[in-house]
């Protein structure tokens, strides 16, 4: 049990250094889903103890479909972002409005 | 069997690490890839089989694409390092990144201390769920009763998430398309 859950901060940790330090917005974006799956493995962990339920894995399940669908819309907002700016570096992007 | 296990773990964290430190963009996405296919392995382990599956379908079969193609479609010089043979090993080091390192650490020492202080195995629930069979061993059909549960007691969740999940698309077709000069 603790060692999928120390697996699991680790995955976290790495995912939140990915999404403070990379200069690439994807990357950026591939570090959140490395935290979203983290919370997944925590889910499917504990959902062991569920077996007539299954919460664990039913909400697993929903979390996956919502990371798809937060990818799907993340990259077409990035594709405009580099339309517009002709870069996706984060830290190059100042203003909101165009 | 543990022994998979550790291998797995430390397949999928080496590729996370090196997501996180390389310089080549499109070598990062390919360990991605790599870091997913080991998360399906360890859902395997916690005795998940329909959320490993559904994990190599969604992630590695739909996500990995769509980034693939996103970097394609934004960065133009992807592929020249590779195809150049370029050496772009991964800087471990650099300055500028040292407050995310420490910030990472730092919260992964309290996720450690946590779940270092916690006894997984005096847990009420834990005995409650022991005592009642309510315990997956490994020897169910585990996709049967998923998919019961997913029409019967989960039938809400499901049809908000499968609308959202149709919006979602629709608004990422919408903000990807062409914007027409009229």
């Amino acid at each position: 049990m603790s060692h999928f859950l120390i697996v699991g901060a680790a995955l976290f940790s790495i995912g939140l250094y990915t999404v403070f330090s990379r200069k690439n917005a994807i990357l950026v974006l591939i570090g959140i889903e490395f935290m979203l799956n983290a919370a997944i493995l925590n889910l499917v962990a504990f959902g062991r103890y569920d077996r007539i339920d299954n919460e664990g894995q039913v909400f697993a399940i929903f979390a996956i479909v919502l990371a798809a669908a937060t990818v799907a819309v993340a990259l077409a907002i990035i594709i405009n972002v580099y339309k517009q700016y002709k870069t996706i570096d984060p830290d190059k992007i100042k203003d909101m409005k165009y | 069997m543990t022994a998979i296990f550790y291998i797995l773990a430390g397949i999928m964290l080496a590729a996370a690490c090196y997501v996180a430190v390389s310089r080549d963009i499109a070598r990062a996405v390919f360990c991605f890839f790599g870091v997913l296919f080991a998360m399906a392995g360890l859902y395997i382990f916690a005795l998940a089989d329909f959320v490993a599956v559904t994990q190599i379908l969604v992630y590695a079969g739909g996500v990995v694409v769509l980034m693939i193609f996103a970097l394609m479609l934004t960065d133009k010089q992807l592929l020249e390092n590779i195809r150049r043979g370029e050496s772009s090993g991964p800087r471990l080091f650099r300055a500028r990144a040292l407050p995310s390192i420490l910030l990472a650490l730092a919260v992964f020492a309290v996720l450690l201390q946590v779940i270092t202080a916690v006894d997984w195995g005096n847990m009420a629930w834990r005995h409650e769920a022991v005592a009642a069979g309510n315990r997956i061993t490994g020897h169910e059909n585990m996709v049967e009763n998923v998919g019961v549960n997913l029409m019967t007691r989960y039938l809400l969740p499901f049809e908000v998430i499968s609308v959202f999940l149709l919006a979602a698309l629709i608004g990422a077709a919408y903000l990807a398309r062409g914007r027409t000069n009229n």
